[in-house]
This record gives structure tokens, C-alpha cells and sequence, in this order.
């Protein structure tokens, strides 16, 4: 399955971009499949990945939830707001 | 009422306004602002990156349980994000209270969640142009609910606190 997936902070320069399509494996696919799929695809990311959180919508999930395509995915990293 | 996520320079008057309470003692307004020097090293702006409808309601989150709390009457809190130049403010948080001590107490713990709990990014830009991410060992990791509790807040960086 391709997922669409924002990368947030200092993962969109890691990633080449906000927006990336995702080629997940998995039936269904999960948090966790879509973790490995981002450090295959890319590599720079996936040092970062312990430590970033996956969004679906407004929420953020574990990693055996499943995906849900049908709300935005965003992948997180430490935040430093203020 | 006020945008808790903005792209232009905040306005504390509207905050004031909207958080007008007749029993009211204390008022406190927590402000950041932009460092021009951090580390020795000149600054000329950071740039916040944001998952806006996330930190909206992340946001508001923050304020409804800290108005929950005893003797807190309101609290506000707005982010600017995008392009901010040294010396212009970033975050503010007001808090009004009957009686000063939780007034300072909730505006302390406003700061500190938001700097947490809201998924907002920071990149410093240095006068050459460079810039210098806010990476991912000085920040705190958010967590899905019921998972593991996150480290201390950020503390490096131009931003304010």
C-alpha cells in the first residue's frame, strides 16, 4: 500500500520534503510496519525514528494501531516550541 | 477569539480583552522573546515550523485544564510560528487568578507544557543565513497516550525560556 506522509521539524530536510508517498508493507499495515518502511525508504530519517511520534489526524498513535488512510499522516520528531 | 497559532507578530492587548475577569486579583503574562545572541553565537530569527490543527488542539487542551484548576479564572495562549526576528515575541501566556501564587504557578506550567506538548519546531537562522536545526537530542519527544511519559522540555536554542 502508498501512503501519503507529512514529515515535520528537522525531518522534511531529512526527508527531501514535507510530503512523501510511502510504499507500506503489511495486512493491515500498522504504525510500526510504516516506522520500518520510513527508514528503508529514507535512510536519513531513520535515526531519528525512536524518538518521532506518528500522528493520524489530530492524534497521535502507537505503533500497533493501524494505519488509517483516510486521515493525514504525520510523522513527528521531538518538539521545541516556545 | 484570538488564533492560539499565528503567523504574525502577537497582539497581547486582544489576550487582555479576552480574558477580562471582574473577580480577578492577579494578573501574570508570561512572554517569549527571541534571543539575539544564543551560545555566544549571533541570531537573526528563528523559524517555527507547526502541525497547526495539532497544535491548536493541543493548545487549547492546555488552557482548558489550566482554567480547571482552583482559583484560575482564565488563560490564553498564542504561538507564533513561521519567520521570527530576534527581539520579537514568540509565545505568550496569560493567566488570570484570584490571588497571585496560582497565577505565577498556572503561567509557569503553561510555558513549560506548551514547550512539551506542542508539536512546534524550531530552526535557528544565523546573520550569513545559515541555519541550525533544533535537533531532536534537545527536544521532547511526544507520546501517544498510555505510552511511555517524555523526557525534560527543550532547553537550547534562541527561544525565550
Amino acid at each position: 500500500m502508498e501512503v501519503r506522509v507529512s514529515f515535520y521539524g528537522s525531518l522534511s530536510n531529512h526527508a527531501g520534503g514535507r510530503t512523501r508517498t510511502v510504499r507500506v508493507e503489511g495486512n493491515p499495515p500498522t504504525v510500526a510496519d510504516l516506522r520500518r518502511a520510513v527508514a528503508r525508504q529514507f535512510p536519513e530519517v531513520a535515526p531519528h525514528l525512536e524518538h518521532t511520534a506518528v500522528g493520524m489526524g489530530t492524534e497521535l498513535f502507537p505503533d500497533e494501531a493501524v494505519l488509517r488512510t483516510d486521515q493525514d499522516i504525520s510523522l513527528l520528531p521531538p518538539v521545541s516550541g516556545g | 477569539m484570538t488564533d492560539r497559532i499565528q503567523d504574525g507578530a502577537l497582539s497581547i492587548d486582544d489576550l487582555l480583552r479576552e480574558t477580562s475577569e471582574v473577580d480577578a486579583g492577579a494578573l501574570v503574562i508570561f512572554g517569549g522573546t527571541i534571543r539575539a545572541i544564543d551560545e555566544g553565537r549571533d541570531v537573526a530569527a528563528l523559524d517555527y515550523d507547526v502541525h497547526r490543527a495539532m497544535a491548536e488542539k493541543a493548545t487549547r487542551r492546555i488552557e482548558e485544564e489550566i482554567t480547571e484548576r482552583e482559583g484560575v479564572l482564565a488563560c490564553r495562549i498564542v504561538h507564533r510560528v513561521g519567520y521570527v526576528p530576534a527581539g520579537e515575541d514568540s509565545v505568550y501566556v496569560v493567566v488570570r487568578a484570584r490571588h497571585r501564587p496560582e497565577a505565577f504557578e498556572a503561567a509557569k506550567d503553561g510555558i513549560d507544557r506548551v514547550k512539551r506538548e506542542v508539536p512546534i519546531w524550531k530552526e535557528e537562522i544565523h546573520p550569513d543565513g545559515s541555519r541550525r536545526p533544533s535537533s531532536c537530542s534537545h527536544g521532547t519527544p511526544l507520546v501517544a497516550e498510555g505510552s511511555e511519559e517524555p523526557s525534560e522540555a527543550c532547553s537550547g536554542g534562541a527561544s525565550p525560556t
